[in-house]
């Protein structure tokens, strides 16, 4: 469980992120939605600990990121913003290395890859250096890095981003078996419809601030309005701004 | 109760640390070893030292041969066969007839020089005065200005011994012509004269191996980690910077202490091959190198982890890897240039002290105890300063997402 309580982080003159908070419970999937710069990285980045709060506090499972991050880190898994695989190393050796800094027993390391490989069809790729892989196998061997010491609680930015059909749906299916599973999964993403169609609970934030929360038919009915993305659109237009 | 159980808990941390420091390693020395720049790095630098003493061969034998045994291009000859003669006796001196054009063939580097006799020469020596000789001669190059000073000195030798005749045969002691007798006395031996003209050089090859091996690793692991974005993912693994950067600051030092180590094997092999040099360092000369050399190779990763940590791309670490190219050679200047000698204060300023120590060591002369344990100990806790800097650098957000 991942809980947020008043976040706040500014870069200068900006106010990135201002008074956020909410909850990503065990076994949900709470979606944190919103425009471009709307301040979703930044408050992915305090949440796993890269990134120190001027106010505010991040809690997994109870325990506080900004006084122990490492514990914290422990706690969960991550696909941030910048993610890169190593070019030299091949997708195998890319979840290995991972697998060993997360201290997995070198045992389990091996079945728990070749599990992922068939959720996720990498076989036919995953012995070959990354550098020469394609958007949709390099996130799909991303996915299975960030997951493989199988963490309670799973952030992952922007995951299905430039990925084609096939590979969302892989994306989605591999978000729904987190939960199956019990796990807090938190994503962000900028596209109504792909939270609509996954998450629990839905956190809409926008300029920093969050501007709405609960479950998607909650949302619909606080903007007024039966569709979702209109409900979105409402809602993170720029106050006064928006049309009449 | 609470002491024990804390220090086990301590040495836990350490341990996992370690362990996690050793997953690094591992990791960055796989890359870097199908790294095709680092391996062409790690050519250049094996290939360096052997023809550094290529070279080094070549320049001491033609300053020490072409010396010992010259021929003189002589032009005029006939006029002053007593001369020629005298020079013939000479041992390791023939002379030859000289070109046609003698100025330009010193010019074209055809001949070192030119002894040419005018035709007048043997009117004026029967008559009593000066007689002219013109040596042609290119003193911009080492060997031919050698050459001709040679010549200078065995001419002059020549008029005194002319001179002295002259006198006795008019009744004078040729004493009084020598007023002042200086009898030069060399202190400065042999071997150590091979040693700073010819090997002077050496040091500075081995320290550019301590300061180029790791370049590579270190820029590309450090910097290149942040510009192919794979930082944020490997910062959320719940490992401490520490071990982040031990790791990779070991895997980028067994390239530059392999090299360095090459280098100094390397040496240690050509050395008996390079002409000239009557210096024979013996192994405890060579551990004293080994002493210096290999720990600033720890330091010099050091501090290349410390900059690419800085970096924004792997580029940019480049450029900066590239000043810090001058340090290895500014010692060889300070010294070539006679600004430092050993045993000055020089001798305690770093990388200019490591310089001095191999010098003198591969010069057979003696190493304070105190000079070597001062190298090596400013190189193990310089590189363990900068490596706690560097751990606190790597983690700190406005570093991790540097603009």
């Amino acid at each position: 469980m991942i809980e947020v309580s008043g976040l706040r982080k500014t870069f200068g003159e900006v106010v990135a992120v201002d008074e956020v908070s909410f909850v990503a419970g065990d076994g949900e999937v709470t979606g944190l939605l919103g425009p471009n710069g709307a301040g979703k990285s930044t408050t992915m980045r305090m949440l796993y600990g890269l990134m120190a709060p001027e106010a505010g506090e991040v809690r997994v499972d109870g325990i506080p990121v900004a006084s122990d991050p490492l514990a914290a880190q422990e706690r969960l898994g991550a696909l941030p913003d910048m993610h890169a695989l190593y070019p030299r190393l091949s997708g195998r050796e890319n979840i290995g290395y991972f697998a060993r800094l997360r201290r997995v027993p070198a045992a389990d390391v091996g079945h728990r890859t070749e599990a992922f490989s068939r959720l996720l069809d990498m076989d036919s790729f995953l012995d070959r250096r990354a550098k020469g892989y394609s958007h949709g196998e390099r996130s799909r061997v991303l996915l299975a890095r960030a997951l493989i010491h199988e963490p309670q609680n799973v952030l992952l930015d922007e995951p299905t981003n430039g990925l084609d059909v096939m590979s969302t749906r892989r994306m989605r299916d591999m978000i729904r078996e987190l939960r199956r599973q019990g796990r807090a999964v938190l994503f962000s993403s900028h596209i109504m419809q792909e939270v609509s169609l996954l998450c629990d609970r839905i956190v809409i934030i926008a300029s920093g601030r969050v501007v709405a929360a609960g479950a998607p038919d909650a949302i619909r009915r606080a903007a007024g309005c039966e569709d979702l993305e209109e409900a979105f659109v409402q809602l993170t237009a720029p106050r006064g701004g928006g049309p009449a | 109760m609470s002491g024990p159980s804390a220090r086990l808990a301590a040495n836990r941390l350490v341990a996992a640390r370690l362990a996690a420091a050793r997953v690094v390693f591992g990791k960055e020395l796989l890359e870097g070893i199908r790294d095709r720049r680092a391996l062409i790095a790690v050519l250049i630098s094996i290939s360096i030292v052997p023809v550094m003493f290529v070279f080094l061969g070549r320049f001491a034998r033609e300053v020490r041969d072409e010396v010992a045994s010259m021929t003189i291009p002589v032009e005029g000859r006939e006029h002053a066969p007593a001369l020629a003669e005298w020079l013939e006796r000479v041992p390791g001196i023939t002379l030859e007839a000289a070109p046609a054009d003698p100025e330009e063939a010193v010019r074209n580097r055809e001949v070192d020089l030119v002894l040419r006799i005018p035709a007048d020469y043997g009117e004026r020596f029967a008559e009593g005065r000066p007689a002219e000789l013109d040596l042609i001669e290119d003193s911009s190059r080492a060997a031919a200005g050698a050459k001709a000073s040679r010549v200078n000195t065995l001419l002059r030798a020549y008029g005194r011994e002319v001179a002295s005749l002259r006198l006795i045969s008019r009744g004078v002691s040729p004493l009084l012509l020598e007023p002042v007798e200086v009898r030069r006395a060399e202190v400065f031996s042999e071997r150590r004269r091979t040693a700073f003209s010819v090997l002077g050089i050496i040091p500075m090859f081995l320290l550019m191996n301590a300061f180029f091996g790791g370049m590579q690793i270190a820029a590309d692991s450090v910097a290149g980690e942040r510009e192919r974005g794979s930082i944020e993912a490997l910062l959320v693994n719940a490992v401490p910077g520490s071990a982040l950067v031990l790791g990779k600051w070991a895997a980028a030092s067994v390239f530059a202490v392999f090299l360095t180590g090459t280098g100094l094997v390397t040496c240690m092999v050509l050395f008996r091959f390079l002409p000239g040099a009557s210096v024979e360092p013996s192994l405890a000369d060579w551990g004293r190198v080994a002493l210096t050399a290999l720990p600033l190779a720890l330091f010099c990763c050091a501090l290349q982890v410390v900059v690419a940590t800085y970096a924004k791309s792997f580029k940019e670490a480049q450029t900066y890897f590239g000043y810090l190219a001058f340090l290895p050679m500014i010692p060889f200047l300070a010294v070539t240039l006679n600004w430092v000698e050993q045993g000055s204060w020089a001798t305690w300023v770093p990388v200019v002290g490591h310089h001095l120590t191999i010098l003198t060591a591969l010069a057979g002369d003696p190493v304070s105890v105190g000079q070597v344990v001062a190298g090596f100990a400013f190189s193990l806790v310089g590189a363990g300063a900068l490596l706690w800097f560097a751990s606190r650098l790597f983690v700190r957000e406005s570093v991790v997402f540097i603009r």
